[in-house]
């Protein structure tokens, strides 16, 4: 049997390509994330190691927990300041030969071209210059010097590099502190990197940074060498004494761990998006392989049944098929291996071109990545190919004995229906208990799948009915179009799990257009009718903070009504981190209509205003007090001292601007929300604001309709991501599509000998095979955009309640869509289309 | 030296009569290359009367299927010449030669002649369909009440016996009125009353319609209803009989293979 598979697969080498192409895809995206996390893991490990080389002991403000990335993350962690009190003592404790001082803050460039440097994601940090060099040997000064008065600066070496600055030059840097031109004295690097992970660097001297950045006086860390023989773990023991429990104190090679902790925490994001993607892939894989074992059981009858007339169990059959998808499997898994290299260093590249700066790291091949790959890549092909293989047994020994091989029966329409019917009820299910019933990311993931799988076992219904409609453009194209069109229907199952692949692709596609259709649709909504206010100031990305001065000046204008800071910040409530809003308490109502339900904003510097969701949840009310954890303050119980209509705003708990400042370290506003004075119309107002903040160039004046358009530009992000994903998707479904076609041409191959021979043209051929292509692809487009909808208008409702309001489908974009699978199919057909036209008629009239 | 040729098998025009609807021209057919090459044909010359049933017979790999196939432009001489009518097959790109399939010719195989995707009727109107038109209406009516298929047009190849497939496949052969109709072994895989029918069907369709037809055939008593009997072997012809009858027939090739046995 084992030499009866062997042959099966090298007999037919283009189908193992094809068909492992899809394991190859998926594999390479695991094996990519792990090869990439582990090389970028050992390198941060080194490259921390090396920056802090000179420190033996770090001392910092305990931080209660960890930021999230997203809105209110802030500029810097959340930590107590060092007292300079405290740096004097440290200063004195027995052991300690030196001991320096930093002060992180906010710290913007700002571009020749006027825009700012950096930020979207990175931080914009500003620091000290260190002021013992034994301290400090991590950074290493690449030309120039560091800064030692006020007006100087150095920069990361990474960002001088991006906007062409030499030592001599000079750049703009806004800080709390309004625009101030700085001279560049110096450039830095860090070991082997010249920028932090696309972070921008601005050091000052240590005098100016302490004015900006110290807070309360106090310092960000403190950092000791140790004394010659003094061992670092007894030095930061005895620190750790005198500094108490607010502060930690660490080792360098602790503070190294930690800090290479947080990058790797960073890249586990790209690990998730790698392994989301890897999953999309094999998932669409899965049916991709699933169908051809069909079409190889299908053509196999013969020799199957052959097989089993001369003694072959059933088991053995079973074990014929599962061998050859095991060896499929294998060989897609150990290429998918290598090109895990491939994506790695591509990745690495891309991150290297848009300006993140990564170590240089060996790609190393784990063991752990292996068997991952391994497991993965053999997994998904067996268990795809279950289903062909128990249909295998069920041919009958006599059929080797029939003239015209009939295969094993296909599953019936009535097994089909209850089947998918059961699935689809799970998977709706799933999805509504993980949408509707707060179970969870996972649980809203296997409801997907499940559902996906359901529309998958149920579409062999659905081809006949739906060709009839997807079919009138290629009849009305004469008789290829029209053979095209009946070939497509031949076999319902294998036309459909051929669309399949194009259909889960196109359903994830669809979903994410329609989500941000209505997210949009939403939000200009919320903007027409909550926002009260003209205009909004600030930088626009959600995260990057501006200076308060800004609102001061706004404040001062004659045009401004009211100028309203607002400030985000993050804290934990029930193991889960949560957005807090802040305002001043008396403004809040004045630049947003928001019904008050209970309670009111005036309370607000002294408790917590909730959304009425959150309430209605938790089953609080005015009055009630709710425990929550700030990173610096640590555990606090508030009063809810209010309760919101939550229908258009984006948060569930807003403050008092008091309450923000005395729990948070950074005091930066996100943006400043602008009335006009009466009389005062949007053009008049726009100079004089854009005047007014002039010299905090990355503080934007938006009005209603800049802030639509801005709203636009941050989805269309997001969609560009998914356009990866539907490129993906495709790439696979295209193979699928030119399997499937191969092996039709292939079983038909006398009908198209036939064909040729009553007077079918070469260009005839090519057509009635171009088109059957673009059918199967149009029709995996068409029930995968009904998947889709399905999804959008699920997954809409349940956030009905958070704010999206509206169910908007975006026509064009999915038209776009059909139009690109429809393409896809075009291009699949094109190899089969020409072996199909190429035949050699006589040959293929008589074949067997 | 073709043209000579052409001109002695003008000459030939005389003893037959009739016009000529097809013709092979010192016609040669080699199948590989070096010491495995075979020769299928080696220089056939003949002419296919119109309006006449003609009966191609000789023992397996004579080149019987061979020239019928290069006749019918499904293959492409080695050397020699093939008319249809007037046109030089053998000049035609590949093109051409499709569109004379479409166009100008009619054929039968000896099985599996039909799409299984098609109904019986879609399947007669195949070549049409191909070129973009429909078949003549009026001559199709005609056709299908002489094989006789009227109760069955809406039916698959699978629902129909071996017999009314390969009435189907004649239907379709003549629906274009094609200038001569190919059949390669027509009844090799039907019992003999259905082989009778198509038999029939191949003589009235000459007789009454004045259709011309080439069939390949090694039965005798499938000769026995040509007009004309050619005999081939080893890729020549070797003899000929008029009014052929059964018996006539087998007595000829008896004749062929005694020396071959001695």
């Amino acid at each position: 049997m084992l030499r009866a598979t062997w042959k099966s697969l090298m007999g037919h080498k283009l189908r193992l390509a094809a068909t492992a192409i899809s394991v190859v895809l998926g594999v390479g995206l695991v094996s990519g994330a792990y090869v990439l996390t582990d090389a970028m893991g050992d390198a941060f490990d080194g490259l921390f190691g090396e920056i802090v080389s000179g420190v033996d002991v770090s001392v910092r403000g305990t931080q209660a927990f960890g930021q999230t990335p997203g809105p209110g993350a802030g500029v810097t962690d959340q930590r107590q300041p060092v007292p300079t009190s405290l740096f004097a003592q440290i200063k004195a404790i027995d052991g300690v030969a030196a001991a320096d001082f930093t002060v992180e803050g906010y710290a913007q460039l700002i571009g020749s071209d006027g825009e700012p440097v950096g930020g979207m994601g990175p931080p914009t940090i500003g620091v000290n210059a260190p002021t013992v060099p034994e301290l400090s040997t991590g950074l290493e000064v690449r030309e120039g010097r560091l800064p030692t008065q006020p007006g100087e600066i150095a920069l990361d070496a990474g960002t001088a590099q991006t906007q062409g600055l030499e030592v001599g030059d000079a750049i703009t840097v806004v800080t709390t502190r309004p625009a101030e031109e700085q001279e560049v004295v110096g450039t830095v690097g860090f070991g082997q990197l010249d920028s932090l992970m696309g972070a921008t660097l601005v050091i000052f001297d240590a005098e100016t940074a302490t004015e900006l950045f110290a807070v309360d006086g106090g310092y960000s860390s403190v950092e000791v060498a140790a004394a010659p023989g003094v061992d670092s773990a007894a030095l930061r023991d005895r620190i750790a004494s005198v500094a108490g429990a607010q502060f930690e104190v660490l080792t360098g090679e602790g503070l190294a761990q930690d800090l290479a902790g947080e990058v790797k925490q960073g890249l586990g994001f790209l690990t998730t998006v790698l392994l989301v993607f890897a999953g999309v892939a094999l998932f669409v894989g899965a049916f991709l392989i699933a169908n051809t074992f069909s079409i190889i059981v299908a053509q196999r009858t013969r020799e199957l049944a052959l097989l089993r007339a001369v003694g072959a169990s059933r088991r053995q059959v079973l074990g014929s098929v599962l061998g050859e998808a095991t060896a499929t499997g294998l060989f897609g898994a150990v290429l998918g291996l290598l090109f895990g290299f491939a994506v790695a260093a591509g990745l690495t590249a891309v991150m290297g071109a848009i300006g993140v700066d990564l170590p240089r790291a060996d790609l190393t091949l784990r063991p752990r990545t292996v068997v991952v790959s391994l497991i993965v890549g053999v997994g998904v092909t067996v268990v795809a190919a279950v289903a062909p293989a128990l249909r295998a047994t069920r041919v009958a020994p006599v059929a080797a004995l029939q003239a015209v091989a009939a295969p094993p029966p296909p599953t019936s329409s009535r097994m089909r229906i209850i089947g998918g019917g059961v699935l689809a009820v799970i998977g709706i299910a799933l999805l509504a208990a993980g949408l509707f019933a707060d179970g969870g990311i996972e649980v809203v993931g296997a409801g997907a799948v499940v559902f996906l799988l359901a529309v998958a076992v149920l579409s062999p219904l659905a081809v006949r009915p739906l060709m009839r409609v997807i079919g009138l453009p290629a009849r009305a194209r004469g008789a290829a179009g029209e053979l095209a069109t009946r070939n497509a229907v031949r076999s319902p199952s294998r036309t459909a799990s051929t669309a399949a692949a194009l259909m889960i692709g196109l359903a994830l596609v669809s979903f994410v257009l329609i989500l941000t259709q209505s997210v949009r649709a939403t939000a200009d909504d919320v903007i027409e009718q909550a926002f009260r206010a003209e205009f909004v100031v600030g930088v626009g990305d959600g995260f990057t903070p501006i200076s308060p001065e800004v609102a001061d000046r706004l404040e001062e204008l004659a045009e401004v009504a009211v100028a309203a800071r607002q400030r985000v910040g993050q804290f934990r409530r029930d193991g889960t981190t949560q957005v807090l809003g802040a305002m001043p308490a008396d403004r809040i109502e004045e630049v947003f209509s928001i019904d008050v339900i209970e309670g009111s904003f005036a309370a607000a510097d002294n408790g917590l205003v909730v959304s009425d969701d959150v309430a209605e949840k938790e089953g609080w009310s005015t009055g009630d007090s709710v425990d929550v954890e700030f990173a610096l303050t640590g555990e606090q119980s508030l009063p809810i001292v209010g309760v919101f209509d939550g229908q258009g705003v984006d948060v569930d708990f807003m403050t008092g601007l008091a309450m923000y400042e005395r729990h948070f370290r950074d005091q930066l506003d996100l943006s400043v929300y602008v009335r006009l004075a009466d009389g005062v119309t949007v053009e008049q107002a726009r100079p004089v604001l854009e005047a007014a903040v002039a010299d905090f160039p990355t503080a934007r004046v938006q009005d209603q309709t800049d802030l639509r358009e801005q709203i636009d530009q941050q989805l269309n992000q997001l969609l560009s991501m998914i356009f990866v994903l539907l490129a993906l998707s495709i790439l696979i479904a295209l193979f699928g599509i030119v399997n499937t076609l191969g092996l039709s041409i292939y079983e038909r191959i006398r009908e198209l000998g036939l064909l040729r021979a009553v007077g079918m043209s070469r260009r005839q051929v090519r057509t009635m095979v171009r088109w059957e292509a673009v059918l199967i692809a149009v029709l995996g487009a068409v029930l995968g955009l009904l998947v889709g909808v399905v999804f959008a208008w699920m997954l809409t409702r349940a956030l009905a309640d958070q704010g999206i309001t509206q169910f908007a489908v975006p026509g064009g974009q999915l038209a776009i869509a059909v139009i690109l699978a429809a393409l896809a199919g075009v291009l699949a057909a094109i190899v089969p289309a020409r072996r199909a036209s190429r035949i050699k008629m006589l040959e293929a009239i008589s074949a067997e | 030296m073709t043209q000579p040729r052409v001109g002695e098998a003008i000459g030939d025009l005389a003893l037959t009569g009739g016009a000529v609807a097809a013709r092979a021209v010192e016609l040669t057919k080699v199948y590989g290359k070096g010491e495995t090459a075979v020769r299928a044909l080696d220089g056939v010359t003949i002419d296919f009367a119109a309006q006449q049933l003609t009966a191609v017979m000789g023992p397996s790999g004579s080149g019987k299927s061979t020239l019928m196939h290069c006749m019918a432009a499904l293959d492409e001489p080695s050397s020699g010449q093939v008319l249809i009518g007037d046109t030089d097959v053998s000049k035609l790109n590949e093109r051409q030669r499709t569109r004379l399939r479409r166009d100008r010719v009619g054929f039968v195989f000896q099985a599996y002649n039909l799409l299984p995707t098609l109904t019986a009727a879609e399947n007669i109107e195949l070549p049409q369909r191909l070129a973009g038109g429909k078949p003549d209406s009026g001559w199709l009516e005609t056709v299908l009440d002489t094989v006789g298929l009227r109760d069955r047009l809406t039916h698959r190849p699978a629902e129909l016996s071996g017999g009314q497939q390969q009435r189907v496949a004649l239907a379709r052969a003549l629906a274009g009125k094609p200038e001569i109709v190919f059949a390669d072994e027509p009844t090799g895989n039907l019992d003999s009353r259905a082989g009778a029918e198509i038999l029939g069907f191949l003589r009235r369709s000459v007789k009454e319609f004045g259709q011309t037809v080439v069939m390949v055939t090694h039965d005798p008593s499938a000769a026995a209803y040509a007009d004309r009997v050619i005999f081939l072997a080893d890729g020549r012809v070797i003899d000929e009989l008029a009014e052929p009858t059964a018996e006539r027939v087998l007595d000829r090739m008896r004749a062929f293979d005694a020396p071959r046995e001695a």
